[in-house]
């Protein structure tokens, strides 16, 4: 049965340069035209027109940005821990490319097809913690280390309702198969018989991304660029790509898990998912220009005292129902 | 002697999660060519005030090296347990739903109540850290 890239191709090593191609070419357009979306629906919830210059609906406006980018000169700061400096944009980008590879995009649209494949993208989208705190000690800023250990300690706190939230699901699907788990969605997706854990994952996954307004950690009126203050031209340009690509991440998981994957009706299965998960995205968008930053005391409490606690209770009364029933 | 060509074949596990480390090589790999060919685009012109950290233009007042202050470590800690929690429920919730697991007289009833004992021991947890303040910030 072919399951994944690696039947289809027969070889790991193909299958493996094969799949950097795509997400790589994916990752880098898809960057640019969500930069252009997240200024085009900036613009329209304020009543403005954002970018019109440069190609059709000033489409390419991100695209002059990102060669600008390209020319700009690199700094390292005379004080910073270099190796740490520099190693930082890259351990924030490399695990996303791996995440990637691991989502099943439409049937056996992935590069590889792992039982474990959602424990594997959990413990990846952990890895970034690391690369912030490299970006935030390395650069020896004080902007920096602030944004970082905000940027962590947020993390951390929204990581746990998180996988309790994911935990539901498993227990309905039996599975941590991503494919497997999309398969079980052909009839009802999970959100109708979850919908509690999809509020709190979609929460979680939000603050996981550090988007308004859950963005203290790099608050600009308070810490100017957070943990990437230091960082000019493309390492800059890494993070700021690693930002917009874990927004597509933590979507896709949720169209997985919550919404049924590839199934829908009429179109192909691989544009019923990215319609999905740019639905998603539009989403975290308009949050932005919907709640106010909240205060990093009521970030905590909102996690641990609310969020953690339901996504407990749905946890515990989601394996009850399972076994009365 | 290990060559890529045989590694692939080495052991059954090593077969599996293989594709996964090749995977993130070839990620990493990927970045760091991008950040290595990057300066051979643009030279970079140092200067002194330029290498400085960036504080809004005003010189630069004592170290970044601060200490950390306790209390993200009591944030951190509540994390840890909760995360190991956590590896504990992905195999309960796997074990739950094992078909041959449910035929096990009892076994679901028991690996419920263990699960909730479990589950109020942490919740308790939870309680006394915030009644001792640890999430007090004020």
């Amino acid at each position: 049965m072919v399951r994944d890239f690696t039947d289809i191709f027969g070889s790991t090593w193909l299958a493996a340069a094969a799949s950097v191609a795509v997400i790589m070419a994916f990752l880098s357009v898809n960057s640019l035209m969500l930069i252009w979306m997240e200024r085009k629906v900036s613009a329209r919830m304020q009543r403005r027109l954002g970018p019109t210059e440069h190609g059709p609906f000033g489409l390419l406006q991100t695209f002059c940005d990102a060669i600008k980018l390209l020319g700009k000169e690199l700094i390292t700061p005379r004080h910073a821990s270099t190796k740490l400096y520099l190693a930082a944009p890259i351990l924030i980008f490399a695990p996303i490319i791996a995440i990637c590879s691991l989502f099943p995009v439409s049937g056996n649209w992935v590069f590889r097809d792992y039982d474990i494949a959602l424990v594997l993208v959990l413990a990846f989208t952990s890895m970034s913690i690391l690369g912030i705190f490299a970006a935030g000690w390395g650069s020896n800023n004080k902007y920096s280390l602030l944004g970082a250990i905000r940027s962590i300690l947020q993390n951390i706190a929204y990581e746990v309702p998180l996988l309790l939230s994911v935990m539901a699901v498993v227990l309905l699907a039996g599975s941590l198969n991503l494919r497997d788990i999309a398969m079980q969605q052909s009839g009802i997706p999970y959100v109708l018989l979850q919908p509690l854990a999809a509020l709190i994952f979609f929460v979680a996954a939000t603050a996981e991304t550090n988007r308004a307004p859950f963005d203290i950690p790099e608050a600009e009126s308070e810490l100017i660029g957070g943990f990437h203050t230091e960082y000019s031209g493309m390492r800059f340009g890494m993070f700021f790509f690693a930002e917009y690509s874990s927004m597509v991440i933590v979507c896709g998981l949720a169209t997985i898990l919550f919404l049924g994957g590839w199934h829908g009706p009429v179109l192909p299965g691989i544009v019923w998912f990215f319609i999905k998960v740019y639905a998603l995205i539009f989403v975290m968008m308009w949050f932005r220009w919907t709640f106010p930053r909240l205060r990093f005391d009521q970030l905590l409490k909102f996690s641990w005292l609310v969020l953690v606690p339901l996504a407990v209770l749905n946890l515990l009364a989601t394996a009850l129902v399972l076994k009365l029933l | 002697m290990i060559t890529p060509s045989n590694l692939l074949a080495y052991t059954p596990i090593e077969q599996a999660y293989l594709p996964v480390l090749v995977m993130l090589v070839i990620a990493l790999g990927f970045c760091a060519v991008v950040l290595i060919l990057s300066p051979l685009i643009m030279k970079g012109k140092p200067s002194d005030a330029k290498l400085e950290p960036y504080e809004c233009g005003i010189p630069t007042v004592g170290t970044a090296r601060i200490q950390v202050f306790v209390r993200f470590y009591l944030v951190a800690l509540l994390f840890l347990l909760f995360d190991i929690e956590i590896v504990y429920i992905i195999i309960w919730a796997l074990a739950m739903t094992h078909a041959e697991n449910a035929q096990v007289p009892g076994f679901v009833a028991f690996s419920m109540i263990v699960m909730v004992f479990y589950v109020v021991v942490l919740l308790v947890g939870l309680l006394y850290e915030w009644k001792k303040g640890a999430l007090n910030w004020n």
